[in-house]
C-alpha cells in the first residue's frame, strides 16, 4: 500500500541557491481533502509545485502510484494531476468558456476540435462553479470571486483525480472563500477526487480539512488527520503568536483565534 | 466568424490583382485577369508572368512569413510589442545575408554557391541575435518593456555590423546589400518565390500542429505547464519557427520593418485570440501590408522607387511608439 497515491520522499529544493525545502517527505492520501498550512515563505507553494511536477526537486523524488512523476509525459501526468497556481494569468478578453476549455489540453489531439467529452467536462466544471450564466462573457467582465471560480473551473475541467490548488481563497470575501472550499469538499465527497490545497485561513482549514500538513521554514512540522496534526501548541510555535481553539456548541471542529 | 476569416483573404486577392496591374504602364484589371489565366496578349503575358508576378508573390510571401513570425513571437514571450524587427531577428538575418554575399561571391559579381543556401545563412544570423537577446533578457522576461530594450540594442548592433560589412566588402556587392537594409521586393525572381514557397509549404503542417500548444500559451507558464503543455519544448519550437520564418523572408525581401508587429495586432482585432483563426488571418494581413506598401513604393515617386521597407516602417514605427508608450505607462 505504500506505493499508492502521491508521495514525496526526501525532497529538497532551492531557488537560486536559497534553500526552500529541506528533506521533506509527505503522502497525500487518496479521496481526502488535505490542507497545507504555515507562515509565509515556509515552502507550501514549492511543495505543491513539486507535487504537480511544475518544479523539479534538487534532491529526492515524487511518485504517483509508485511511478516516478518525472518519467510520466506531461499530458499523461495532466490527466492525473491538475494544479491551480497562486497567481494565474490569461488575457482578460478571453471568454470564460474558452478559458475553461484550455483545461482540456491533455485530453485533446493536435488537430480535432472539442469532443463531446470535452464539452461535457467544460459544462460540468462551469456548472459546479456556478458560472454557467457567465460562460460567454470575457474574463474582464467578472468580479474577483467569479474570476477565481473561473480558474477553479478550468482546473476541474482537466478531469484529473488529483486536484492541487495554491491559495484559491486569496482575495475572496468570506462568503466566496467558504463557498470555494465547500466546492472542493464536494469534489472529495461526490466525485471521489483527491484535493490538496494550500490555505492561509486557519479557520477554513479547521472546518474542512480531513488531513493537515503544517510547515515551517522549509520543513514539515506535522502531517496527520486534523485532530492529530493541529494543536494550539504547534500553531502557536510555527506562527510565533499565541493561538487558541474555541468551540461552538453545534460544531465538532474548533475555531481558531489568534491572540 | 466565416466572414471575418474570409474577408482578409478576399481583400488580399483584390490587392494582388491590383498590384499586378500597376507598373511602368498601367494594365486594366480585365487584361491582368486574362493574362493570369493565359487568355491575354503575348506582351501582357510576358509583363505579368516574368516582371510583375514574381514581385507581387514575393511581397505576399515575405509579408506572410514575417507576420507569422511576429504572431509566434508575441505569443511565446507574451509581449504585444515583440516582433522580428524589434527583437533584432530581422537585422540579425540581414547580417547573415550580407556575410553570405561577401563570402560566397566572385569578382564577376556572381555567387559561387547556390542561392538556395541564402535562407540558411539568414537563419544562422537571426538565430545568433535571437540567442543574444534571450541570453541578456532571460531574467527580465516578465517585464515586457525591458525585453524590447534589449531587442532594440541587439538590432542596433546588427545594423552597425551590416553597415561595416558593406563598407569593408567588395564594392560590387554594396548596391545589392543595400536592398537588405531597406527591404525591397523590386528585384524579385521566380527562384526566390519558389524557395520561399517551399519554406512556407514545409512549415504549414508544423504550424497547424502547433496551434493547440500556442493556444495553451495564453496561460501563464505555471498554469500552462499544469494543463500538460511541454513548456520548454514548445517555447524552443515556437522561437525556432519564428527565426526560420523571419530568415526566409529577409533572405529575399530584406528588412521589411514592423510587418511582424502590425499584422498580428490587426488579425487579433479581426478574429480574436484563438490560434486556429489567427494562423490563417495573420499571414493574409501581413501579405496585404507588404503588397500595399509595395504599391505605394512604386507609385508615390514614380518613376523613382522607394524601398518597400521604408513604407512599412512609416506606418509601423508610429504604431510601435504608441504601443511602447502604453506599455511603459502601465508599468
Amino acid at each position: 500500500m505504500t506505493n499508492q497515491g502521491l508521495t514525496i520522499k526526501d525532497v529538497s529544493f532551492a531557488y537560486a541557491g536559497t534553500p526552500v525545502l529541506h528533506d521533506v517527505s509527505a503522502t497525500f492520501a487518496k479521496g481526502r481533502l488535505t490542507a497545507i498550512c504555515g507562515p509565509n515563505g515556509c515552502g507550501k507553494s514549492t511543495l505543491l509545485n513539486i507535487a504537480a511536477a511544475q518544479l523539479t526537486p534538487s534532491r529526492g523524488a515524487v511518485h504517483l502510484d509508485g511511478q516516478p512523476l518525472a518519467q510520466i509525459p506531461p499530458k499523461s501526468r495532466a490527466k492525473q494531476i491538475a494544479m491551480l497556481p497562486q497567481s494565474p494569468h490569461v488575457p482578460s478578453e478571453l471568454k470564460v468558456r474558452d478559458l475553461v476549455g484550455l483545461g482540456r489540453y491533455a485530453h485533446r489531439t493536435a488537430l480535432s476540435g472539442l469532443s463531446v467529452d470535452d464539452h461535457d467536462a467544460i459544462d460540468a466544471a462551469l456548472k459546479s462553479t456556478k458560472l454557467d450564466a457567465y460562460a460567454h462573457r470575457p474574463i474582464a467582465a467578472l468580479s474577483g470571486g467569479q474570476k477565481q471560480r473561473a480558474w477553479i473551473s478550468m482546473t476541474l475541467a482537466q478531469s484529473a483525480p488529483w486536484v492541487l490548488l495554491d491559495e484559491p481563497t486569496n482575495h475572496l470575501d468570506v462568503t466566496h472563500a467558504v463557498e470555494t472550499i465547500e466546492l472542493l469538499w464536494d469534489l472529495v465527497q461526490a466525485e471521489n477526487r483527491t484535493v490538496v490545497v494550500v490555505l492561509h485561513d486557519l479557520n477554513l482549514m479547521a472546518r474542512f480539512a480531513d488531513d493537515v500538513i503544517l510547515m515551517d521554514q522549509g520543513r514539515i512540522i506535522a502531517q496527520n488527520t486534523f485532530a492529530e496534526a493541529v494543536t494550539e501548541k504547534r500553531l502557536s510555535a510555527i506562527y510565533k503568536r499565541s493561538i487558541s481553539f474555541g468551540h461552538l456548541n453545534n460544531r465538532e471542529r474548533p475555531f481558531i483565534v489568534v491572540d | 466568424m466565416i466572414l471575418r476569416l474570409s474577408a482578409p483573404l478576399i481583400f488580399l486577392g483584390f490587392l494582388a490583382i491590383l498590384a499586378t496591374g500597376i507598373g511602368s504602364s498601367w494594365m486594366p484589371l480585365d487584361r491582368v485577369v486574362a493574362a493570369l489565366f493565359g487568355q491575354g496578349t503575348r506582351t501582357d503575358e510576358i509583363i505579368i508572368w516574368t516582371l510583375r508576378m514574381p514581385r507581387v508573390l514575393l511581397a505576399m510571401l515575405a509579408g506572410a512569413a514575417l507576420a507569422l513570425a511576429g504572431l509566434l513571437l508575441q505569443h511565446v514571450v507574451r509581449n504585444p510589442i515583440a516582433s522580428p524587427s524589434v527583437l533584432g531577428l530581422v537585422d540579425g538575418a540581414a547580417v547573415g545575408v550580407v556575410l553570405f554575399l561577401m563570402l560566397f561571391s566572385n569578382e564577376a559579381n556572381a555567387l559561387v554557391v547556390s542561392v538556395h543556401w541564402l535562407p540558411l545563412a539568414a537563419t544562422l544570423g537571426a538565430l545568433s541575435f535571437a540567442a543574444l537577446v534571450a541570453l541578456v533578457a532571460a531574467r527580465d522576461l516578465m517585464q515586457p518593456a525591458r525585453l524590447i530594450l534589449y531587442g532594440i540594442a541587439a538590432a542596433a548592433l546588427a545594423k552597425a555590423l551590416v553597415t561595416v560589412l558593406i563598407v569593408l566588402g567588395p564594392v560590387y556587392r554594396a548596391g545589392q546589400s543595400l536592398i537588405w537594409l531597406a527591404g525591397s521586393v523590386h528585384a524579385a525572381h521566380w527562384d526566390d518565390v519558389a524557395i520561399l514557397t517551399c519554406v512556407l509549404v514545409v512549415l504549414t503542417p508544423v504550424l497547424a500542429a502547433m496551434a493547440r500548444p500556442l493556444d495553451q500559451l495564453l496561460l501563464d507558464d505555471q498554469s500552462a505547464g499544469a494543463t500538460g503543455l511541454a513548456l520548454n519544448y514548445t517555447k524552443v519550437a515556437v522561437l525556432g519557427l519564428s527565426v526560420i520564418l523571419t530568415a526566409a523572408a529577409v533572405s529575399f525581401a530584406g528588412g521589411l520593418a514592423f510587418v511582424g508587429l502590425l499584422a498580428p495586432h490587426i488579425a487579433r482585432a479581426l478574429v480574436g485570440l484563438r490560434m486556429g483563426a489567427l494562423l490563417i488571418v495573420t499571414p493574409a494581413v501581413g501579405a496585404a501590408i507588404v503588397l500595399g506598401a509595395d504599391i505605394f513604393a512604386r507609385t508615390m515617386a514614380a518613376p523613382l522607387e522607394l524601398p518597400t521597407g521604408a513604407i512599412t516602417a512609416l506606418v509601423g514605427a508610429p504604431y510601435f511608439f504608441w504601443l511602447l508608450i502604453k506599455e511603459v505607462r502601465r508599468d
